[in-house]
This record gives structure tokens, sequence and C-alpha cells, in this order.
């Protein structure tokens, strides 16, 4: 025992003198003394003393029923290992950043959110990087979604576009029940100038988050965005020129669709110079339409300009606030049935259409309109205009019939020789009623059938 | 370069009980003053502005233009005094005698009063219908 002490004292001994002469010996020193893991390299097994074949190296375990996730992606995972009964809705698999496995998109997994983010972007901002058409699909790919429409996929799905980022759809499907949500700052906007950028029958934005709609005053042609049955629709549009569009078109486009909501801001608009038919919405041939329309500026002086066209629709509503407008308000075309301009607020400042800044033009869609309801609107005059009518009842080989025209306001500060209402011949039992209306040449200029005139106030004077 | 316009200007007087185009203005009825083109001009500054705008379309153009004269009945009717709830009701006045004379006994004595000469005319041309 004694001797194996002195051994030891000579060894430190020797090792002190060491440390003096040689000093990197006092790092090996250390390091034999005092290892640490990661310094540990690996060995091997001595095969005559283990059979290495049944050795398992094992990690900690997390029972499923325990482990909760809401979102997990998982880089380089080999796609062997995954069972697909145990994949969580919402794992997104990459073989590297920003390149979803192909093994696991549709078919193996369910997607609930997808994130496009642009070209280019940082790869872990998003789970597609492509700011196009391609991205949209493949959006709708991972999700199952693609070539669906009106069917209506088996489970919920949101497609989020990244914030500060600018995406250019054309010919986009947004199938039902899928919500596109668009960031902060983030626009859409079209390939050409006469394709369309989507057509929704999910919903587009939400309420109080729309989503923003640029078009870049290139004098779209095209149908900008096409609302289909049952879609929800929450759009800001900006830099809104029009070209002169084709019979039948409008930035936004509801045609034989039934059960649509949209809420529309146009920061800015400027409606093409077409004669007579469509402009920023127009409703055809659909029903249980809810449209709310906000108009912040527009481009005036040319009454040709059209807002708003309905034809053979039924129960159709708009209603908005119309910030410095002028042209064509909204054309109630022929075919139409229980139509409503309600709680509309339009500040008209620049000239009119002399038919009517709403007015009827029932030949054009060769029918009847019955049943229409211009009620509890303001109409807030400060262009200057001697002719022409605010709300004008056309003549037509199809008459309309049974309009009703009442509580609505009407201040014509300037004043002139513009009548509020006018009723031509053609048209049978306008109801008008409970109007309030100053500054006008007159409330109303009836050549109707069977006009029912009751309880208005021109002036001041209730009006005979 | 001289102009060359032709304006077909005539004037046409309508027949007892024909219709001169109206339209009824916060419950007073207006007759029209003429026409251009086929368009119903109300007033004469509406004519005269109609015309030139013809005129300024082309050095050669081609418009018709006419004014109405119309009869006295309707002028007497529409300047009566009459209430009229809509336009319907002074069309149905002006065509249908039974109407008109419905119409002419249901005045109030006060507007008989006033309006006598007016009521006394259009009961004499009405009787003759």
């Amino acid at each position: 025992m004694n001797s194996m002490k002195s051994k030891l004292y000579i060894a430190f001994g020797l090792a002190s003198i060491l440390m003096v002469l040689k000093p990197q010996f006092h790092f090996a020193y250390h390091n034999f003394f005092f290892r640490q893991a990661g310094d540990i390299t690996g060995g091997q097994f001595n095969n005559g003393l283990i059979d290495s074949s049944s050795v398992t190296k094992k990690g900690p375990t997390i029972d499923q029923g325990e482990l909760e996730v809401n979102s997990v992606r998982g880089e380089n995972i080999n796609t062997g290992t995954v069972n697909s009964s145990h994949v969580v809705a919402g794992i997104f698999l990459r073989d590297s950043p920003g390149v979803l496995r192909s093994s696991h998109t549709a078919g193996k997994q369910k997607y609930y959110q997808i994130t496009i983010g642009t070209t280019g972007s940082n790869p872990d901002s998003a789970d597609i990087l492509d700011n196009g058409i391609t991205g949209f699909t493949s959006a709708l790919v991972l999700g199952q979604l693609n070539g669906l429409t009106l069917q209506k996929p088996t489970t919920t799905a949101s497609i989020f576009l990244n914030p500060n980022s600018n995406f250019n759809f054309n010919g986009a499907t947004l199938p039902a029940g899928v919500v596109l949500v668009c960031g902060d700052s983030t626009t859409i906007s079209p390939v050409g100038v006469s394709s369309s950028i989507i057509d929704v029958y999910g919903q587009i934005g939400r309420l109080g988050q729309p989503c923003t709609i640029d078009l870049h005053d290139r004098g779209f042609t095209g149908e900008m965005i096409r609302l289909r049955s049952n879609s929800r629709a929450y759009l800001k549009f900006i830099n809104a020129s029009e070209g002169n569009q084709a019979s039948g078109m409008a930035e936004v486009m509801i045609r034989k669709s039934t059960n649509v909501v949209a809420v529309l801001d146009f920061e800015s608009l400027s409606p093409g110079v077409q004669d007579d038919r469509f402009g920023a919405l127009a409703v055809n041939n659909s029903s249980d339409v809810y449209v709310t329309m906000n108009i912040t500026t527009m481009t005036l002086g040319t009454v040709g300009k059209q807002i708003v066209e309905i034809s053979s629709s039924g129960n159709i509503h708009i209603s908005g606030t119309w910030n410095k407008v002028g042209g064509r308000g909204v054309i109630i075309m022929g075919g139409n049935q229980e139509v409503f301009v309600e709680n509309l607020y339009a500040e008209i400042a620049a000239p009119w259409d002399v038919r009517g800044f709403i007015n009827f033009q029932a030949e054009f869609s060769n029918a009847n309109s019955t049943s229409t309801h211009i009620i509890n609107n303001t109409f807030f005059v400060t262009s200057t205009q001697d002719s022409g009518e605010i709300i004008g009842v056309a003549n037509s080989n199809f008459p309309t019939r049974s309009v009703y025209i009442e509580g609505n306001r009407g201040f014509y500060m300037a004043g002139g020789a513009a009548n509020f209402i006018e009723v031509e011949s053609t048209a049978i039992q306008t109801v008008i009623k409970n109007n309030y209306v100053r500054g006008f040449n007159a409330l109303v200029l009836d050549s109707g059938i069977a006009t029912i005139i009751t309880d208005n106030i021109l002036n001041g004077v209730i009006v005979p | 370069m001289k102009k060359y316009i032709h304006i077909i200007c005539c004037l046409v007087c309508s027949l007892a009980y024909a219709e001169t185009p109206s339209r009824l203005l916060d419950g007073k009825v207006q007759l029209a003053f003429g026409e251009v083109n086929g368009q119903v001009c109300w007033t004469q500054s509406e004519q005269e502005k109609a015309i030139a705008h013809y005129e300024s379309m082309s050095s050669t153009v081609v418009f018709t233009a006419m004014s109405y004269v119309p009869d006295k009945f309707e002028v007497t009717l529409a300047t009566s005094g009459i209430k009229f709830d809509n336009f319907t009701d002074y069309q149905r006045a002006r065509d249908e005698k039974a109407y008109l004379e419905d119409k002419l006994d249901d005045l109030k004595p006060s507007q008989n009063r006033k309006m006598k000469s007016s009521i006394d005319f259009l009961r004499k041309e009405n009787a003759k219908r």
C-alpha cells in the first residue's frame, strides 16, 4: 500500500515538473481527469465480448396521447418512418428549407393552414415560396383542394398570404370552405389586363381584415373577381382604373350565383367610359346577394362612368358609403325582382346621368323588373346640374313595375333645375312615399301609370 | 364654309281632346313645348338647346323640329287648379268624360267659386264629348 502511495507521489511530482516545463501537457492532463460528454468519441464494441447486433440504443419516448401540437415542421425526416395514421394535421415535412417533401403531399395528410410567401423570400417564412398562380395551386394541392369549386372539402382549410408581399394571380379558384387570409400590407394583382384574378367559392379576406386588390391603374377590361355561390368576400381595391370593358363585365362580377355576401372598399375607383353597361360591380342572374360597397374617391367628370349594375336577379341588396361620386350610381336593368338599394349614402360631386344617378334600363335585359326598393338612402349633391334626376324610373318596352321609393333624403346643396325623382310613362305603380328633399326643382316628375305619391316633403312643404 | 342645314319646322295643332305630351311636376301639369327629332322638349329653351346641339354636330345636318299648340281644353284642364293625385289621374280626367264629370262634381264649393270660368268651360266641353 505504501509502495502504491509512493508511486503516485512520484507520478504527481513528475507531472508537476512536466506542466512547468511543457505547458501543453496541462491540457492533456486536464482532459484525462475531467472529460466532457462532447469530447467522448465513439468507440467500438469488442465483438468478442458483445454482440453489437443485439444492442438497442434508446432515447426518451412520448406517448402519442400526450403529444399535442398545433404545428410542427420537420426537416429531413425520412419518409419511411412516418406512419400516416399518426400524422397530425398541419405538419409539414420538408426535404430542404422551402421545399415540401413530395412524398407527403396530396393524399397522405390533411393540411389546415398553408402559408404562401413570395418567390425568393425567407424559406422559413412560408410553406410555399411562390407569389404566382403556381404557388396558390400548390397550396390547394397540399390541402387536397385543387379542382374543387362548390363541393366543400372534408375539412376547413385556410391559406395565408404572407404580410408585406405582392401576389399575382390569374385564373385562380378558391374552393368552398376555404378561407384566403391576407397578411398586413399584402396585395393581390392580376397578371394581364383582361384575365381574372380569382373565382371565389369560399371566402377571401375576413371582416375587418380585407384582402387588398391592387389593379395598378392599368385599365383592366376583364372580370377581376368573380364571386360564386355561397362565397364571402372582404376586399379593398386600390388603383382601380377600368378600361373600356366589354359588355357584361365588371371588376367584381356576381353571375349565376346565390347566397353571396361581400364588403367591397374601393379606395380609388376610375370606371371606364362605357356606354351603358357594367362597371365596378355587376350582378347578373343571381339571387340572395348582400353587398356593402364603400368608395373613398372616384375619378369624376364623365357621366358614362358606372358603379353598379343589376340584371335578371332577385333579392339583391346594395348599401354603403360613396364619397365624391358621379356618373351612374346604380343601374337596374330588366328581369329583376326584389332589388334593394338601401342605406346608401352617396355624395354626388360630379355630373350624373340625366336618366338618374339610380336608374332603370330594362331594355338592355329585355325583361320587366318588379318590386324594386330604393329606401332609406341619402343623396348629398354638391355638383350642379340643371337636368336629369337622382332617381329615374325610365321608359322601356319592358315596363318597370312597383318601384318603392321610400324614406330617402336628398339635399341639393347648390340648388338647380334638376328633379329628385322622375317616373316615365311605362313605369307601373311606382310608390313615392315619405321622402324628404331640399334644393331640388321638384320632388317628382310623373308620367307613369298609377303612381302613388304620398307624404313627401320638398323644401319643408308637403308635396301634393 | 356654308352650312347646309335642313330644318323642317311645322306647327302641329292638337286636335280637340288629342294628346299633347304632358307630365306632372309635383302635382302640376306640364304640357310639352315642342319636339326635336322626336325628342320631346318641355320648354322653349330646351328646344332651342336641342336645335343648337344638332346644328353644331356637322356642317350638314338634317333634323326635324316642331312645336305643339295644345288645345284650349287641355290647357284649361292643366291650369284649372284641379288637384291631380298622379299623372294617371290627369290622363283619365283628360280622356274620360265620366271621370272628369265626377272630378268636377267632387270639387269643393270654394274651388268651384275660385276657378269658376275654367270649371264652366270644362263642363261645357266635356258635355260635347
